[in-house]
C-alpha cells in the first residue's frame, strides 16, 4: 500500500471515527436535551405547586380576613349603639339630678 | 381705617349671609389681629361680652381652624363693607393694630394665642396658633359664592344649608362638608380706603403697627415692672396679667418656711374658666420672684392691657379703666347694683367677691330680652363653674346678691352699646349649670346652730340655675347644684335638694361648659364617627345634650377605627362617668353621715344642757326644747335626702356596671370572633411559610440540577471539539449531517437550560410576593386582637401571642429568601458559566457530591458536637425531611458544599421556626460554617 493509499485509508478510518464520535455525542446529546426537558417540567410542577398551594391558602386567609371586616363592622355598630345608650343615659341622668 | 361701604347697603350682621358673615369676621379679624382669618370651624353669634381689659360692646367668637378660639369685636355701627380682593398672607406677627376710627377699642382685641411666659406659667403655656402658616386648603366650598350658607352659631359647629333655600342639608351632604375643611378662596378679603385692589403690604402693615399710638394701650415695660415692684410678696395676694384674650394670675397661696408657694393659672376670657393651672413652690425671696416675673413679663414685651393687684386684706387696685366701686361690707343696694341702668339697659354690672365657700366669683348683671319680654339675668362664674339665672324684675337681683356672703366685694359697670336700638337683642341661652362648690370646708353643725352649715344659696344665691343649653330646661328653675370634683356639700334645709355632678362625666374634671360641650362638633362630628345608618337613626332621637355628650366621648380623634373607639371609651369617660358619679354620691353620703352625727351629738349636748337648766331651776329649757325639735325635723329630712342620695348612687354605680359589662361583652365578642378566625389564619400563614421554604428548597436543588446539565452540556461541547479540531489535524473538513443535528441539540438544550432557569427564579418570585400579600393581609387582624385585648385589659386577661411573621420575614431575609418584591440574588445558588476550557476526564468537578455524601458527612459531624447547648437532633437531617420527599431528588443526585449548606440553612431556620427560643439564627450560622470541607 503506498502512502497515497495509506493516506486514504488512514482519512477513511478517521472520517468514520469521526461520524462514530459525533453520532455517539448526538444520542448523549439526546439524552441530556431529554433530562433537561424533564428538569423543566419538574421545575414547572414545583412552582406551578407552590402556587396552587399558595393561591389557595390565601383565598382562605383572605375570606378570613373579610369575616374579620364583618365582625369589625358589627363592633364597631354595637360599640357606637353603646356609647350612644351611655351618652343618653348621662343626659337622663343629668336631668334628674337637676330636677 | 374706615369701614367702607362694600356692599350694597348696610347691614346688621346678623342679617348677612352665612358666607358675608365669614367675609366680615375675616375684615375685622385682619383690622383687629393684624392676621388673616383663614378659615373658621365655627363663629358665634354676636353677644355682649366684657372680658376684662376690653372696650364693652359685641364679640364674636370665632374659631380658626387649627388655631384656638378669638373674639372678632364687632363694629358699634351696621356692617357695610364686603370685598372680594385677597390680601396677601400676612407675616407679621404683631398683634397691635393700627386704631380703628370707628370702632371701639379694636386695639385691644387680641386672638388668644398671645405668648405666655415660659415660668413660672410655664406649665400652663398654650402653643401659639400659626395662623399665618396654615395651609390654604383647597375644597369644593372655596368659591366666591359659597354653594352653602353658613347658618347661625349652633354651638354644634357649622349647619350648612343649600344656599338660599334655608333647609338642612341631607346627611350625605354634611358628610362630605364636614369631611372637607370649609375654606373661604383668598379672594374673598378686605380693602382699604374702597379701593378693591390694593392689598397690604404685610411688612408695611408691620411697620405701621409698630408706630401705631395705639401700642400705647398695652402696658409699658416700664409700668408693668413698676407693678410688680409694687406687689407685696404676702400670702392671699395676687397679681393678675390681664391680657386681652386671657389673664395669668399668680397667687400666693402661703408661706412657709423657706418657701412661698404659689399658683399660677391661665384664665381664658369669654369662657372664664381655668384653663390650666400649676401650683410651684419658690425660693422664699421676693426679690428674686419679681425678678422672674418681670425677665418674663418685662423681657419678653407682652401685651399686658392691664394688672389687677388684690392684696389679703381686701382692698383692690384696677387699672383697666373700668369704673369700679369697692363695696365693704357686702350690703347690696340699687344704687350701688346700678339697678337703673340696668333696668334701662344703660349698663352691666359685674360683682366681684368672695363667697362663703371662699371662691372668686363674678356675676355679671344685664337685661336682656326673650320673646319680647325683658329678663334681668345674673350670670354667675368662678374658677369650677359657671351658670346664669333670669329673674323677671330687678328686685330680684338684689335679693340674690343679698343671700350670698360676699367678701371683698368690688362692683364694676360698663355702658352698653346698643346696636340694635329697633329691635332688642334676643339673648342667647346662657351656658353652664354648674355653680362652684370648690373650697368649700364642711361645716360642723354645733348646738348653737344645729343647721350651720354651708348654704347652697350662699354659693348661689336664689337656688335656680339656668342650665341654658337645653331648652327645655330653661322654662324651669331648677336648683342649685355641685360639681364632683369639688367639696360636697352638706345638705342644708335651706338647700335640701340633690347635687349633681356632672363635671365628673369628663375625667380632667373641670367645668362642664355645656355650651362649650355643644361646640365639641366642631371637633367630632356625626360624620366623624360614621355611625351606620341604624346608629344614626338613634343619634338622631337623642336630645341635643345627649348628643352632646356622645360626640364628648368620641371627641378628639375622628373616630372610625374600632380599636381607637374602645380606647377613647376607655380614655375619655363613658364608664367613668358613671362610675365618678357614684363615688360622688358615696361622698355625699358620707357626708350626710357626717352630719346626722353631728346632729346626734348636738341633740346630746343640748338633752344635757336642758337636764343642766333643769337641775339648777334656770329658765330657757323650752327654748332648748324647740332646738331640740329642730334638730329632729333636720335629722328626718336629711335621712330622707339620705335616701335619695342612696337610690341615685345605686342607679349611677349599677349603670356603670352594666356598661362596663355590655363594654366587655363586646370586646370579648370580639376577640372571640378574632380567635376564632385566627387561629385557621395562623395555620394557612404557617402552610405559606412551609410554601416558602418547600419552594426556596427546591428551587435551590433544581438550580443545581441546571448546573449539572450546564456542565454536561459543555463536557459533550467540548467532546465535540475535540472531535472537530482532530479532523481538522487531519486536513479533513467534513461537515456531517450528524454534526449538524448535534450542534441543534446542543444550542436547543443550552436555550432550555437558560429559560428553565429564568422560569423558575421567576416564578418564584411571584410566589413569595403572593406569600408575602396573604401575610400583609393577615398580619394587621393579629396586631389587632391583641390590642382588643389591651382594650378591655384588665378585666379580662388573654395571653398574647408574639406576632411572629415579620421577625420571620427577616430572618429568612437573612438567608436570601425573598419576603418583598426583590430576590437576594447573591445568596442564590451559583450558576456556573459555561467553561471555556475542556472538561477533566471526569464528567464532573470534584466539587459535585451526592446528597447522601452531604447527608451522611453533616449527620456525622452534627454527632461530634460537644456543646451541650445544642440540641443535636433539631440539626440531625435525612433527605426526605431535607427535600420534602420530592421524588425527583434522590441521594445520588449530586450538588455543591454551597448549595448544599444553603439548603441546610434554609431548612434549618423553618426548625427554629417551628421551636421557638430553642434554637437562635445565630447557632445555626454558627454550626453551618463550622462544617468541616471534605
Amino acid at each position: 500500500m503506498n502512502s497515497t493509499t495509506k493516506q486514504s485509508a488512514t482519512n477513511s478510518d478517521d472520517e468514520k471515527d469521526f461520524d462514530k464520535e459525533i453520532d455517539n455525542l448526538l444520542e448523549k446529546s439526546k439524552t441530556l436535551k431529554k433530562e433537561v426537558d424533564d428538569l423543566n417540567k419538574d421545575s414547572s410542577k414545583i412552582t406551578s405547586d407552590a402556587k396552587n398551594a399558595v393561591e389557595k391558602n390565601s383565598k382562605s386567609i383572605d375570606k378570613l380576613c373579610n369575616d374579620l371586616d364583618k365582625v369589625d363592622e358589627d363592633a364597631n355598630n354595637d360599640i357606637d349603639l353603646l356609647i350612644l345608650k351611655q351618652a343618653e343615659d348621662l343626659s337622663k341622668l343629668k336631668e334628674e339630678d337637676a330636677e | 381705617m374706615e369701614h367702607l361701604p362694600l356692599l350694597a347697603e348696610k347691614k346688621r350682621y346678623e342679617e348677612l349671609s352665612g358666607a358675608e358673615k365669614l367675609k366680615v369676621l375675616q375684615k375685622l379679624y385682619l383690622e383687629q389681629t393684624g392676621k388673616k382669618l383663614m378659615n373658621v370651624s365655627s363663629a358665634n353669634e354676636p353677644e355682649y361680652m366684657n372680658p376684662v381689659g376690653k372696650a364693652p360692646g359685641r364679640y364674636v367668637r370665632v374659631r380658626p381652624y387649627e388655631g384656638r378660639e378669638a373674639l372678632v369685636m364687632l363694629p358699634s355701627e351696621n356692617v357695610d363693607e364686603i370685598d372680594g380682593t385677597p390680601p396677601e398672607n400676612q407675616t407679621s406677627e404683631t398683634t397691635a393694630e393700627e386704631p380703628s376710627t370707628d370702632t371701639v377699642a379694636k386695639d385691644t382685641i387680641q386672638t388668644q394665642g398671645i405668648q405666655t411666659p415660659t415660668s413660672p406659667f410655664s406649665e400652663i403655656n398654650e402653643p401659639k396658633p400659626d395662623v399665618q402658616n396654615e395651609p390654604i386648603p383647597t375644597t369644593a366650598t372655596g368659591k366666591e359664592n359659597l354653594p352653602y350658607q353658613m347658618f347661625d352659631n349652633i354651638g354644634l359647629g357649622f349647619n350648612y344649608g343649600k344656599a338660599g333655600e334655608g333647609q338642612q342639608m341631607a346627611d350625605e351632604d354634611k358628610l362630605e362638608l364636614a369631611n372637607t375643611r370649609w375654606q373661604v378662596k383668598p379672594d374673598i378679603a378686605l380693602t382699604e380706603s374702597g379701593s378693591a385692589d390694593k392689598i397690604e403690604d404685610p411688612k408695611e402693615k408691620a411697620e405701621t403697627k409698630e408706630q401705631s399710638p395705639n401700642t400705647e394701650k398695652f402696658l409699658s415695660p416700664e409700668d408693668i415692672a413698676k407693678e410688680i415692684d409694687a406687689f407685696e410678696i404676702k400670702e392671699g395676694n395676687s397679681i393678675v396679667f390681664h391680657y386681652a384674650d386671657k389673664d395669668s394670675k399668680v397667687k400666693i397661696i402661703r408661706i412657709d418656711g423657706g418657701s412661698i408657694i404659689y399658683k399660677s393659672f391661665l384664665n381664658r376670657k369669654g369662657t372664664n374658666e381655668e384653663t390650666a393651672s400649676n401650683e410651684k413652690s419658690y425660693d422664699k425671696d421676693g426679690e428674686s420672684f419679681k425678678r422672674e416675673l418681670k425677665d418674663l413679663l418685662v423681657n419678653k414685651d407682652e401685651k399686658i392691657i392691664s394688672i389687677t393687684i388684690t392684696t389679703a386684706d381686701n382692698s383692690e387696685k384696677i387699672d383697666d379703666g373700668q369704673t369700679t366701686e369697692e363695696v365693704s361690707p357686702k350690703e347690696f343696694t340699687a344704687e350701688k347694683l346700678h339697678i337703673e341702668d340696668i333696668a334701662n339697659g344703660s349698663k352691666r354690672v359685674k360683682i366681684e367677691g368672695m363667697n362663703s365657700a371662699g371662691v372668686t366669683t363674678t356675676y355679671t348683671l344685664h337685661k336682656g330680652t326673650r320673646a319680647g319680654k325683658p329678663f334681668y339675668s345674673i350670670k354667675t362664674v368662678n374658677r369650677v363653674a359657671s351658670g346664669s339665672i333670669h329673674h323677671d324684675s330687678t328686685d330680684e337681683l338684689l335679693k340674690y346678691l343679698n343671700n350670698d356672703k360676699l367678701t371683698n366685694v368690688v362692683i364694676s359697670s360698663e355702658e352698653v352699646v346698643m346696636l340694635e336700638p329697633e329691635k332688642e337683642k334676643e339673648v342667647p341661652d346662657e351656658p353652664g349649670p354648674t355653680p362652684s362648690l370648690a373650697g368649700d370646708q364642711p361645716v360642723k353643725p354645733t348646738p348653737q346652730a344645729p343647721s350651720g352649715t354651708v348654704p347652697l344659696s350662699s354659693l348661689f344665691p336664689g337656688g335656680a340655675v339656668d342650665f341654658g343649653t337645653f331648652k327645655q330646661a330653661t322654662a324651669k328653675t331648677e336648683p342649685a347644684t355641685s360639681l364632683p370634683g369639688d367639696r360636697p356639700v352638706k345638705p342644708t334645709p335651706q338647700a335640701p335638694s340633690g347635687t349633681v355632678t356632672l363635671s365628673s362625666m369628663f375625667p380632667g374634671g373641670g367645668v362642664v361648659d355645656f355650651k362649650k360641650e355643644e361646640g365639641l362638633y366642631e371637633k367630632a362630628t356625626l360624620a366623624d364617627i360614621r355611625l351606620s345608618s341604624k346608629n344614626k337613626s338613634f343619634f338622631g332621637k337623642m336630645s341635643k345634650f345627649a348628643q352632646s355628650i356622645a360626640l364628648k366621648l368620641y371627641e378628639g380623634s375622628g373616630v372610625s377605627d374600632l380599636v381607637a373607639k374602645f380606647s377613647i371609651w376607655n380614655e375619655q369617660g363613658g364608664i367613668n362617668a358613671f362610675e365618678k358619679i357614684a363615688v360622688t354620691r358615696k361622698e355625699e353620703i358620707d357626708e350626710i353621715e357626717l352630719l346626722s352625727k353631728a346632729l346626734d351629738q348636738s341633740r346630746i349636748a343640748i338633752n344635757s344642757s336642758i337636764a343642766s337648766l333643769k337641775a339648777k331651776g334656770l329658765s330657757g329649757a323650752e327654748s332648748l326644747q324647740i332646738e331640740l325639735r329642730n334638730i329632729d325635723n333636720e335629722k328626718k329630712k336629711i335621712e330622707t335626702r339620705k335616701d335619695r342620695i342612696k337610690t341615685k348612687f345605686d342607679k349611677a354605680y349599677n349603670t356603670a356596671k352594666v356598661y362596663s359589662n355590655d363594654r366587655d361583652a363586646i370586646a370579648n365578642r370580639v376577640i372571640d370572633r378574632y380567635n376564632e378566625k385566627l387561629a385557621p389564619i395562623e395555620e394557612h400563614l404557617e402552610t405559606l411559610q412551609e410554601q416558602r421554604v418547600k419552594l426556596e428548597i427546591l428551587t435551590v436543588a433544581s438550580q443545581e440540577e441546571y448546573a449539572l446539565k450546564q456542565e454536561e452540556i459543555d463536557s459533550l461541547v467540548a467532546e465535540r471539539n475535540n472531535e472537530v479540531e482532530r479532523l481538522k489535524n487531519a486536513s479533513k473538513i467534513v461537515i456531517t449531517g450528524a454534526l449538524k443535528r448535534l450542534d441543534g441539540n446542543i444550542n436547543s438544550i443550552r436555550e432550555s437550560i437558560k429559560l428553565g432557569r429564568e422560569k423558575l427564579e421567576e416564578e418564584k418570585v411571584e410566589i413569595n410576593r403572593q406569600i408575602a400579600k396573604a401575610e400583609e393581609r393577615a398580619n394587621p387582624y393579629r396586631t389587632r386582637r391583641n390590642e382588643f385585648t389591651r382594650m378591655k385589659s384588665p378585666l379580662i386577661d388573654i395571653n398574647v401571642p408574639p406576632i411572629s411573621i415579620e421577625k420571620d420575614s427577616r430572618k429568612l431575609n437573612d438567608i436570601g429568601i425573598r419576603t418583598g418584591g426583590v430576590v437576594d440574588t447573591s445568596l442564590q445558588p451559583e450558576i456556573s458559566v459555561t467553561p471555556e476550557t475542556p472538561p477533566d476526564v471526569k464528567r464532573y468537578g470534584k466539587e459535585w457530591v451526592s446528597i447522601s455524601s452531604h447527608i451522611g458527612g453533616w449527620n456525622k459531624y452534627i454527632e461530634g458536637i460537644k456543646d451541650a447547648n445544642i440540641n443535636k437532633d433539631l440539626f440531625k437531617i435525612d433527605i426526605k425531611g431535607l427535600y420534602f420527599n420530592h421524588p425527583r431528588i434522590t441521594g445520588d443526585q449530586l450538588v455543591r458544599r454551597e448549595a448544599f449548606l444553603k439548603t441546610l440553612q434554609i431548612h434549618m431556620e423553618a426548625i427554629a421556626k417551628k421551636n421557638r427560643g430553642s434554637l437562635t439564627t445565630e447557632t445555626i450560622k454558627k454550626v453551618i460554617a463550622d462544617f468541616p470541607k471534605n
